[in-house]
């Protein structure tokens, strides 16, 4: 028998990057060995639970509303705010002391 | 929607309607990633937040998925900070390892297991739990999401080499632990 395929091989397959000749190889080692074949069958019920995950969280309605204004803030002119009116000079209390 | 190629479009417009296909994508991976909705939301914006510029500037679109949740992940990673908690790594076992474990046992109970039922949600985010925070990403990047490798590779900041072995060893992982919640529940009992 064919030696083993690793499991990144197995998982290249799972995700169609292997190229077709290593793909062929792949496919008849997996017809003849129980080890591999398991292996590969566990990685892709695997892959197909967790494609279902996507229902499992609500996506808030408000979140196009959020972001579209996070967006529109990045884009307006800056505000300029005028600087304070000088403050009249206060003497410390140690001036105040002195007289 | 706005034809981002009109020149009545603004940046603003074009930047939006390159964001909304993928926040939804964006929410769902940031709410498994954190503890409440409101952290999820809130690292969203910060997300947003950070690509505001590169947004307006209307990018190439195949770059939106790969670098939005490249800055999701930042956003992550400042928020763990903020938690006042490290990236969490998961276990030391490899995919080897926990893939021989998880399928000890002869055809018949494999067979039960891969027909069992474990579509409810709970299971597979307790699952998720077993992962560390870089596996965890990645998993729901690709599997959840439909991200391309390569996309997962900007995500993550890292090379595609990296992206192979950590996605194998959190599906590894993921596999292992529903394996065993299907045998708990189902009476599946695979080791001899």
């Amino acid at each position: 028998m064919a030696a083993h395929h690793s499991l990144l091989a197995l998982q290249d397959a799972l995700d169609g990057r292997l190229d077709a000749a290593d793909r062929t190889a792949l496919d008849a080692h997996l017809a003849t060995c129980e080890a591999c074949r398991r292996q590969s069958q566990a990685l892709r019920w695997t892959r197909l639970r967790l494609a279902g995950a996507s229902a499992g969280v609500d996506v808030p309605p408000t979140l196009d509303g959020e972001l579209r204004r996070l967006l529109e803030t990045a884009s307006a002119p800056p505000v300029i705010t005028p600087p304070p009116p000088p403050q009249p000079a206060t003497k410390s209390w140690w001036s105040r002391l002195r007289g | 929607m706005v034809d981002p190629s009109s020149p009545f479009a603004t940046d603003v417009d074009a930047a939006f309607d390159a964001l909304r296909p993928v926040a939804p994508a964006l929410y769902r991976t940031a709410r498994r990633m954190t503890r409440r909705a409101d952290d999820a939301a809130a690292v969203v914006r910060d997300a947003v937040i950070s690509s505001r510029t590169w947004l307006l500037a209307r990018p190439p679109a195949a770059e939106l998925n790969g670098r939005l949740h490249g800055a999701l992940w930042l956003a992550l990673e400042r928020y763990w900070q903020r938690e006042g908690r490290g990236e969490r790594e998961s276990g030391p076992e490899g995919p080897d390892d926990l893939l021989a474990q998880a399928l000890d046992g002869d055809e018949t109970d494999f067979e039960r297991l891969l027909m069992s039922r474990l579509d409810a949600s709970p299971e597979l985010d307790i699952a998720l739990r077993h992962l560390g925070e870089r596996e965890r990403f990645l998993v729901l990047l690709v599997d959840v999401e439909n991200l391309t490798y390569e996309e997962a590779a900007v995500a993550l900041h890292t090379d595609l080499e990296v992206v192979q072995g950590l996605l194998l060893t959190a599906r590894a992982r993921v596999f292992h632990a529903l394996a065993d919640f299907a045998r708990r529940t189902s009476g599946v009992h695979p080791r001899a």
